[in-house]
């Protein structure tokens, strides 16, 4: 029980990294991306390439992916989903699905389709114990560096000058234009943004567990259970979230093998039909 | 918002008039099929009047009421189910078992009536959640032999020649999109065309909002499940992993967008013309397939949001009557906060 927990609340920091970015986009440019999965992806296998093609240390590696995500991400609204994301919601969907279809085929193109795992050489020592249950000392790294990108990207949000930008076109879009933002040069900025913690969160991810282009979908549906839980609109509900839905997903793996898909659907189902606002969501706005 | 107001009078009943005579007019152009060409052909002509009819389905509730479902393969998929376990099991004629596909997914349409509450992406991930778990209920309930080690699924035996199986389709087809074109000229019609323009507007006005989304929902449930009892028989082996793929799913969505969704023949158009370049495609360059037709979808969506059809009908403004259905900006399926 103890140890579920534990390596559940391991993954989660990455989870909730992964969905901040879908929570960002959702709620500033109001759109559904289902093309994030491919940044996470992305950005890991990105992050696999630079480290062992390259032969760059593990850090600078991880850095250097998430920038080249952020771009490829700003680079999809810029030439797509500017065009798009005003008319109609549904057509933003169809949208962001084809892309994700494109870069996932040029990923198997490119880097083949087989699974990638990262081994990092740390130097670390192996691992220390809470309680009875042994805890990675390396998971435990990515763990901190996690919470860490988090508090910036908080930071990021609410004090930078961009970040009062983003903010205002999240809450007010034509004031914010009044104001003086320049709309499409935010939602670039925002996308960006989106791309890089989500590349940063595949880029940690592929060196614990295995990544494939494939699994784009995956990472989107788990992104959107992440913000699902811990409310649109709230980056510690997504931080929450993202630890739950860890525990969450670890635990019904272990416990639940065959059926987990089914446990973790199930329960965002319950959320969804008695608290669509999630754990920390502002209430009005989800159900709009 | 026009067609709110066009009412039961003369002009109705003649666009319906109309619409059914371009149903025979399609019906006819499509009946030789068999003849004239090799059995490949028919089977993928099968195929096509297969995705006509999910996308036509998925069209009721995605285009008309403005309520994307993300997990509407599972009603193909159960009917097909429903449709194995019934001629195998059982031993009933396909007949009966088009009925009972038809009337299981309905039922159990009806069960979703909660997820109602929600919109947009909401309603979207919420109704593929439910996929999700019947997907997983089939995979493991013995009554369904899912694939697990001991079970092997359902081979069916085919009951038909394949120009039978085309013909079945395409009657099925037929009767199909007649009923669309009766539902979208129906009280139910106007009311879904309202609720997607504006819901709370809609049911200030004393429309049922609930009802008509139910009805939609119900509707455009209970023929993939006709179709799906027809197909298990088609394609002879019925397991999850045959039936019911995202892909069902995603290419209902994706025929109906293409083509333009929230109009009649916006889904046709649509199916026929992803049909074609999958075809092409996979035919020509296998290695490039899917990234083709991802490309084509992102061009698509990008350049001409409103599918084929008002991609069409902008070529041919110049006609100065505007046509009723002729492709309102489809559901505003409001997800920004």
């Amino acid at each position: 029980m103890e140890d579920v927990i534990i390596y559940g609340l391991l993954r989660g920091g990455i989870y909730a990294l992964a969905a901040f970015g879908f929570s960002l986009v959702l709620g500033v440019i109001g759109i559904v991306n289902f093309a994030h999965g491919v940044f996470v992806v992305f950005g890991g296998l990105l992050t696999h390439y630079l480290a062992t093609k390259l032969g760059l240390p593990y850090v600078p590696a991880l850095i250097l992916a998430a920038v080249a995500t952020g771009l490829l991400a700003g680079l999809i609204q810029r030439l797509f989903i500017a065009r798009t994301f005003t008319s109609e919601p549904l057509m933003v969907l169809v949208q962001t699905f084809g892309i994700a279809t494109v870069v996932t085929e040029l990923g198997i193109h490119y880097w083949g389709s087989q699974e990638r795992v990262l081994r990092v050489e740390t130097g670390l020592p192996p691992g220390f114990f809470i309680g009875n249950t042994f805890v990675p000392s390396f998971d435990f790294v990515l763990f901190l560096l996690s919470l860490i990108s988090a508090g910036v990207l908080y930071l990021l949000i609410q004090k930078t000058r961009f970040g009062r930008a983003v903010r205002a076109c999240r809450d007010e879009r034509q004031s914010a234009q009044l104001n003086g933002i320049n709309l499409s040069r935010t939602f670039e900025q925002t996308m960006f943004v989106s791309g890089a913690w989500s590349g940063l969160a595949g880029g940690m991810f592929i060196a614990l567990s295995p990544l494939a282009p494939y699994m784009d979908f995956d990472w989107t549906i788990n992104s959107f259970l992440v913000m699902v839980i811990g409310g649109l609109g709230s980056m510690v509900g997504v931080l929450v979230g993202g630890l739950i839905f860890g525990v969450l997903a670890f635990a019904s793996s272990f416990y639940v093998p065959t059926v987990a898909p089914a446990v973790t659907f199930s329960i965002l189902l319950l959320f969804l039909l008695f608290r669509p606002q999630g754990l920390f969501g502002s209430g009005q706005g989800t159900r709009k | 918002m026009r067609s709110l107001f066009v009412g039961s009078g003369r002009s109705g009943a003649a666009r319906l008039r109309l619409q059914f005579a371009w149903l025979a007019v399609f019906a006819l152009a499509l009946a030789p099929i068999p003849f004239l060409v090799n059995d490949y052909w028919v089977r993928v002509a099968v195929f096509v009047l297969i995705n006509i009819g999910l996308a036509s389905s998925w069209n009721i509730i995605g285009g008309f009421a403005g309520y994307a479902s993300f997990g509407h393969g599972v009603f193909f998929g159960l009917g097909a189910f429903v449709g194995a376990i019934g001629i195998v099991r059982y031993g009933l004629p396909l007949l009966v078992m088009m009925v009972a596909g038809g009337l299981v997914t309905g039922v159990i349409a009806l069960l979703f009536t909660p997820i109602f509450k929600q919109r947009g992406l909401y309603f979207a991930l919420s109704s593929l959640a439910v996929l999700l778990i019947f997907d997983n209920i089939l995979q493991r309930w013995s009554f369904t032999r899912g694939l697990r080690q001991y079970d092997v699924g359902w081979s069916v035996q085919p009951s038909l020649s394949l120009t039978g199986f085309y013909y079945t389709f395409l009657g099925l087809i037929l009767v199909l999109i007649g009923t669309v074109i009766l539902l979208a000229g129906s009280r139910v019609g106007y009311a879904l065309h309202a609720l997607r323009r504006d819901e709370v507007l809609a049911s200030s006005l004393g429309i049922r909002v609930l009802k008509y989304k139910v009805i939609a929902f119900v509707f455009s449930a209970a023929w993939p499940g006709v179709l799906g009892a027809a197909f298990a028989p088609f394609i002879s082996f019925v397991s999850v992993q045959s039936v019911l793929d995202m892909k069902f799913t995603l290419n209902m969505i994706l025929a109906t967008l293409f083509g333009g969704a929230g109009t009649v023949i916006g889904p046709i158009v649509g199916a026929i013309a992803l049909s074609v370049i999958d075809q092409l495609t996979w035919g020509n360059f296998l290695e490039y397939h899917r990234l083709i037709f991802g490309a084509l979808i992102v061009a698509i969506t990008t350049f001409a949001p409103g599918g084929l059809v008002s991609l069409f009908l902008s070529l041919t403004r110049r006609a100065p009557k505007a046509r009723p259905e002729a492709a309102p900006p489809i559901g505003k399926v409001k997800v920004s906060s």
